[in-house]
This record gives C-alpha cells, sequence and structure tokens, in this order.
C-alpha cells in the first residue's frame, strides 16, 4: 500500500516538475530579464560616473519629452510598415508569378525564377549591408554608374535625406525573399480542384484570387506577415551598417537609438526606458493577434 | 676530550661560516630573481615570479599595428611563464564591453585597453599607477618626460596616472610625389598661384592645391579625407585644437561658445562642408569615408592629397607593388586653420590595471613588456611608438619607417577629451550634429550652437559649472 503511495507521489512530482519545467524557463529567459530591463528604466544608471539612483519615471519623462524621440517613434513604424507592405506584395505577386511560369510553360523555369528570388537569402545581412553601402558611393557605387549612363546626376547617397529610403530599399530586397517562400509553398500546397471548380463556374482569374485564392491563403498570410512585421520592427543590422542612424538622425529608429544610448552614451537607465518603449508595440501585437485568435475560435 | 670540544668548536664555527656563506649565496640568488632580464626596458622581472599566471587582455580585432605585439607575445610566455590570453572585439565594443566588465567586477580583464576619447569611464575601477611608475622610471617626472607630453592629458583628476601608453598616431596630409614633381604641373601650377607647387604649409596652400588638381573629367580630387562620421567629427577637433583651442577652458566653459574660438570653429567647419558641396575639391564619398576607404582611394590615384589616419598604412605605401597606381607617396603636416603652432587631436592609446583584476602584478608585467623597443619596434610600422626617444628613431632618424611630419605632428599633439564625462553624450551628439553639417543639412553656426548646449549639459551635469 505504501509502496503504491509512494510511487504514485514520485509520478506526480515528476509530472509537476516537467510541467514546471517550461514555467522556469520562461521565468528565467522571458520575465527575469524584462523584469530587469523595466527595473533599469527608473534609475539614473551610468558605471561610467558611478551613478546609481532612483529617478521613477523620469526617463519616460525625458523620451517622450524629446521630439526627437517621436520621430524615432514615427521613423520605425514608417519602417516596418512599408517595409512589410512592400516585401508583402512583391513575395505574394511573386510566388503567384513562379506558379504560373510553371503552369504556363514548366517547372524548369518556374525553378530559374524561384532560384533567382530566393538569392538575396544568401547573403548575410552584415554582408548585405556593406555590399549595399558601397553601391550607393558615389565613386565605386554601380548605382551612381547607372545613373551617370542615364544622364542623372551621382551622388553618396548614403549621407542624404534618401539614406533612410535606400535602407529601406535594401531591408526589402533582402527580406522579399522569405515572404515569398512561404507563399509559395503554401500556395503550392492549395487545392487545385477548388480553384478549378471556381473558373468552371464562371470566376475570372481575378476574382478567383480574390474570392477563392486569398481566403485560403489568410492563415499563412496572418503568421507569415505577423513574424515579419516583428521582425522589421527591431531591424538594426543594414541600418546600423549602412547609416549609422544618419546623417543626423535622419535614420534613426527607436532601436537605433537604444543601441546608441546604451553602448555610446553609456546612459543604460535611459536605454533601458527606451527598450520598454520598444517593447510595447510587439506586446500589442501578440495581444492582438491572441484575440483574434480566440475570437475567431469562440 | 679537550681536542674533541676543539673540533667540535672548529666544526661548528666552520658551520657557522658554510651557513653564512649558503645564506648570502641564497640571498643573492633571491636578489637575482628579483631582478631584470638583460636587455628589457622598462625591466621584466627576471625569474619568473609570476609563472603560471594567466592574464585576459582585451584588444581591438584586426588592428594591424597592434598585430605585431600579438605575434611576438610568445616570446613574454617564455620570458615570464605568464600566459596571455587576448579577447579581441570589434572597435565599437572597446569602451563599452569592457565598461561593462570591470562596473560589475566581473574580474574578465587584467587590464584595460582604451583609447583617449574613452579612458575617462574608467578611472573609478582602476588601481593608480604611481608606485608601480616610480619602482620602473624612479619619479613620476621621469616617466612623464620618458614619453610624449600627451599622457598629461589622460591623468584623473587626482594628478594620478592610471594609465600607461602603448600607442600613439595623429592624422596628417599625404600626397603623390609623382604630381608634385612632374615639370609640367609645376609650371602650370606657378603660372596660375604665382608661388611652387610643393606639399602645401598653409590652408590657402592646401586649397590653391587641392583646387588645381581637382579635374572631374580625369576622374581626379584634389584632396581626400576621411570625413565621415565619427572620424569626421575627430577630424573637425583635429582642425580645431591645431589653432590652439582646447575644447574647454580653464574656466571648463567650451571655447567654442564665443570669440575666437567660436570664430574658429565655424572657420574649419565651413571650409569642410564648401570643400564638398560649393568648391568641391575634396570627393563627395569623403563625407562617408573611413580610413580605409580614404586609403584604398587615394591608391587607386582618384586624389592628389589625402588626410587622416593615413600612418597605419605608411610602411604599405612604401612599397612599390601597393603603389602601381600612384608612385612614391610623400608626407606633410596639415597646416593650422589659424597658422597657430599648436598640436592636434592626438590618437593616444593606453592600459590601466582594473582593481578586480586577478592577477594585477602579472598585468604589469605584460605592460611593461609591450612598452619594450621589441615589440614597439615592429608595431612602429602602424604608429609612432609613445616613447619619444623610440618616437624620434622611428620617424626622424635615418632609416625610420614612420614620416618626419607625423613625429612632429605628435609631438605637440593633445588629448582631446580634457574632463572623463566628456567621452561619451557630447561626442555622440557632436557627431550626429557632424554628419548632418556634412551632409549641408546644418550650418555651421547651428553646429557650434547646439554642440555647445550639450557640451553645457555635460558640464552641468558633472558639476564643472552652473
Amino acid at each position: 500500500m505504501s509502496t503504491a503511495i509512494y510511487s504514485d507521489l514520485r509520478s506526480r512530482l515528476t509530472m509537476g516538475a516537467l510541467v514546471a519545467l517550461p514555467f522556469v524557463y520562461l521565468l528565467l529567459l522571458y520575465a527575469f530579464p524584462i523584469y530587469k530591463v523595466v527595473a533599469l528604466s527608473l534609475r539614473d544608471y551610468q558605471p561610467a560616473y558611478a551613478t546609481d539612483d532612483w529617478i521613477g519615471l523620469e526617463n519616460y519623462r525625458e523620451i517622450l519629452g524629446d521630439a526627437r524621440s517621436w520621430q524615432f517613434i514615427g521613423r520605425t513604424f514608417v519602417y516596418t510598415v512599408v517595409c512589410v507592405g512592400t516585401s508583402f506584395c512583391l513575395g505574394l505577386g511573386g510566388a503567384l508569378l513562379t506558379v504560373a511560369v510553371g503552369r504556363a510553360f514548366s517547372e524548369r523555369w518556374a525553378g530559374a525564377l524561384r532560384q533567382v528570388v530566393i538569392l538575396p537569402m544568401i547573403f548575410i545581412p552584415a554582408a548585405a549591408g556593406v555590399m549595399w553601402s558601397f553601391a550607393y558611393t558615389q565613386h565605386y557605387g554601380w548605382v551612381n554608374h547607372i545613373l551617370l549612363m542615364f544622364g542623372l546626376p551621382a551622388k553618396p547617397w548614403l549621407v542624404t535625406d534618401a539614406a533612410f529610403y535606400l535602407v529601406m530599399a535594401t531591408d526589402i530586397w533582402g527580406w522579399t525573399p522569405f515572404l515569398y517562400l512561404i507563399f509559395l509553398a503554401a500556395l503550392q500546397q492549395l487545392p487545385a480542384e477548388v480553384i478549378e471548380a471556381a473558373r468552371v463556374d464562371g470566376a475570372s482569374a481575378r476574382q478567383a484570387f480574390w474570392y477563392v485564392i486569398l481566403p485560403m491563403l489568410r492563415p499563412v498570410i496572418a503568421i507569415a506577415v505577423t513574424i515579419k512585421s516583428l521582425d522589421t520592427y527591431r531591424a538594426f543590422d543594414y541600418l546600423w551598417i549602412m547609416t549609422k542612424g544618419g546623417p543626423g538622425t535622419s535614420s534613426t529608429t527607436l532601436n537605433i537609438a537604444t543601441y546608441k544610448t546604451a553602448f555610446l552614451d553609456l546612459q543604460f537607465g535611459k536605454a533601458s526606458a527606451y527598450g520598454v518603449i520598444t517593447m510595447l508595440f510587439p506586446f500589442a501585437v501578440v495581444i492582438l493577434f491572441l484575440a483574434l485568435r480566440r475570437g475567431r475560435v469562440q | 676530550m679537550a681536542q674533541f670540544q676543539r673540533f667540535s668548536f672548529t666544526l661548528g664555527a666552520a658551520s657557522c661560516v658554510a651557513a653564512t656563506v649558503m645564506a648570502a649565496v641564497l640571498g643573492g640568488g633571491a636578489a637575482l630573481a628579483q631582478g631584470s632580464i638583460p636587455g628589457t626596458f622598462p625591466p621584466i622581472k627576471a625569474g619568473k615570479p609570476h609563472a603560471g599566471a594567466v592574464i585576459n587582455v582585451p584588444s581591438q580585432k584586426g588592428w594591424a599595428s597592434f598585430a605585431p605585439a600579438v605575434e611576438k607575445t610568445k616570446e613574454f610566455e617564455q620570458m615570464t611563464g605568464i600566459t596571455v590570453k587576448y579577447d579581441m572585439m570589434p572597435g565599437s565594443e572597446i569602451p563599452t564591453k569592457q565598461l561593462l566588465a570591470v562596473s560589475q567586477k566581473t574580474g574578465a580583464y587584467d587590464i584595460v585597453t582604451q583609447h583617449a576619447s574613452s579612458f575617462g569611464s574608467f578611472f573609478n575601477f582602476l588601481l593608480p599607477m604611481e608606485d608601480r611608475i616610480k619602482e620602473v622610471w624612479g619619479s613620476v617626472e621621469k616617466f612623464e618626460d620618458w614619453v610624449f607630453p600627451a599622457q598629461q592629458g589622460v591623468k584623473n583628476k587626482d594628478g594620478k596616472h592610471y594609465y600607461i601608453p602603448f600607442h600613439a598616431n595623429a592624422q596628417i596630409g599625404y600626397y603623390r610625389k609623382q604630381l608634385f614633381e612632374d615639370p609640367k604641373e609645376k609650371a602650370d601650377f606657378r603660372a596660375r598661384y604665382g608661388y611652387d607647387l610643393a606639399p602645401p604649409t598653409t590652408i590657402k596652400q592646401v586649397e590653391d592645391i587641392a583646387r588645381f588638381f581637382t579635374r572631374p573629367d580625369k576622374n581626379l580630387f584634389g584632396l581626400t579625407a576621411n570625413w565621415g562620421g565619427g572620424q569626421g567629427f575627430s577630424a573637425f577637433l583635429d582642425y580645431y585644437n591645431a589653432t590652439g583651442h582646447d575644447q574647454l577652458g580653464k574656466d571648463y566653459q567650451p571655447t567654442m561658445k564665443t570669440g575666437a574660438g567660436r570664430e574658429a570653429a565655424v572657420q574649419i567647419l565651413a571650409w569642410m562642408q564648401g570643400a564638398i558641396h560649393k568648391d568641391k575639391f575634396v570627393n563627395p564619398d569623403s563625407a562617408n569615408f573611413q580610413t580605409g576607404q580614404v586609403s584604398d582611394y587615394f591608391l587607386s590615384g582618384a586624389s592628389a592629397m589625402a588626410y587622416g589616419w593615413l600612418s597605419d598604412y605608411w610602411a604599405f605605401m612604401q612599397k612599390p607593388e601597393n603603389i602601381k597606381q600612384v608612385g612614391p607617396v610623400g608626407a606633410f603636416r596639415f597646416p593650422s586653420f589659424t597658422g597657430a603652432k599648436a598640436g592636434g587631436y592626438s590618437s593616444w592609446w593606453v592600459m590601466g590595471i582594473p582593481k578586480d583584476a586577478k592577477n594585477p602584478d602579472a598585468a604589469w608585467e605584460y605592460i611593461k613588456w609591450v612598452l619594450n623597443e621589441h615589440p614597439q619596434i615592429e608595431m612602429a610600422a602602424g604608429q609612432l611608438p609613445p616613447i619619444r626617444a623610440l618616437a624620434y628613431k622611428t620617424a626622424v632618424e635615418p632609416g625610420g619607417i614612420n614620416p618626419r611630419a607625423l613625429y612632429d605632428a605628435f609631438a605637440e599633439a593633445r588629448i582631446i577629451i580634457q574632463v572623463p564625462e566628456m567621452s561619451q553624450q557630447p561626442r555622440t551628439k557632436g557627431t550626429e550634429l557632424y554628419t548632418q553639417l556634412i551632409a549641408n543639412k546644418l550650418t555651421p553656426g547651428q553646429f557650434v550652437d547646439e554642440y555647445v548646449v550639450e557640451t553645457e549639459r555635460t558640464l552641468r551635469r558633472a558639476g564643472y559649472i552652473k
């Protein structure tokens, strides 16, 4: 009898430990770091000058009271929306084109097109950033050589107002293949008979796309766009390598501002406040996503 | 019995003498163990008193001028029995990674390696060097006399040394000798400007020569420079210092705020901005160039002169196979904007020992070794030794491997950061403002006003001014 109780207890303890593991993982690797960042954001922590004082919401007040911070926030959203939006359109368009080429010509041509489109994925973002920085120089850059061929003026583009837009173009170039591959895989999995039935029923190609293909793709689109949005929102590599947030602060986003405040200014309290502000948007997206999902399930 | 007693006494006396002799020999041995390895200065302790110690030394990844020291480290390890482990990090991480380690007292490093623009953040975490300096040089004054005057600039507020220098560098001008010595070019230049074409000694001459050689149809610019981002801001500070102004006056007020300081700053910034956007004798890419790009551009034959940290490439530029496009390269001291005889921006790399170092004595042996003639002579291919006599030997004496102009520029160069707190925020803000200015989005006056405000904010927060 007592052996059975002991065995039952041991099994319950094992189960409990196994169930607790993910919580310990979440606690150690998510909750604790977030708690530390939030706690640090309430202090004036500058180790260089042995400053570590509790200042409450002063860092937030300073950041939100500075017009430049609002520019950083606005620019972060512009960067995210433009890059995700454009990559989405290009990725979906490219995937549809690949499927169409495969059906109209041959799978070989579709395969060739796929290889070309996903080519940017082989570049490490840091290397791609350096490569594109060279492309935009006045002396070495092929971009300027092409412009000159058409009689247009050559410029060191990354020290002009165009810098921010050129970084966005590079991000779109680098990350469109990611969405393209997801959409292509999803399109290839769609049941052909449903689309054919729609065409037999008289739906035009556009109607088939809007009313049949797109609704079937919606779950994949939702996940892909969510992942891509969160990823683009925390973009850092292209921006830092190509412009370091400049000229001036004209391409500084929240991430760049956080990095500069922490690692150039060595103001870790204020940088943590930037970090907390930066975290709010992903939290909102995740909560929205979960709410939508729950609504759909109910 | 008496004989035995006499024998015992004699034996006892002999034993005492022998013991005394042995003690003397052993004492001598101990003294020898505390002596130094012959031929080393600063002296490395003989007898391997720190054998078995492991020291962690942070340094910059891919730093060509420090590479010879890294290569020769085996010699130091054999000499002392100390093992050196390098933590090579990107230049951008040099201040932060080390600061976080020492401020958290992790004991990760036995040495702190810093540039003279970021040294100020570490004073709270370093051991003073005064006693060690006195032990080696006899007095602090003798040590100060042994190295360049720039060392005065990295002392703490308490007047003590916490750092030992190991690397010096200055920004100077470079020119293509073939262009400058071409009879046709010389004649044309004289006809146009009324004086001989030669390495410039005034800013007006820099401008004349740069304008003269700017030939866009031949893809040639007069001057190329490292005027991009943080390096560009440093270039501005170099020119500003060379006008005879420190960033802060004796009362800790920013000298750019009013009077001659403001005039000089505006003049320099207007010149830099105009050289790219209006007068166009500096290639536009210079607004984004760092040292390596200046070197590539200059050696590709696209400019007649160059400005920057090119002494890192000086040995490279002396090899015929590397200068096929441009021919022999000469160097000149970049002139002061006001004609003042003053030093510019001094790149002064220093090492200190953190309070949480696990092996501070072994670290000190390493620092002394880095200052020895070898590896300093090997390192001199990409820098100037911080030791005055050795620097003179490598740059001024016949057969030296550095340009004379570098020695002359450095002899007067000063540390740009006068108070530790100027290392961070004003520098970040200054760089941001500068990149706007060089992109032609800010006027020199606006730059000066905003930079002064940021500087004052920092000084006020740190309690230097009210």
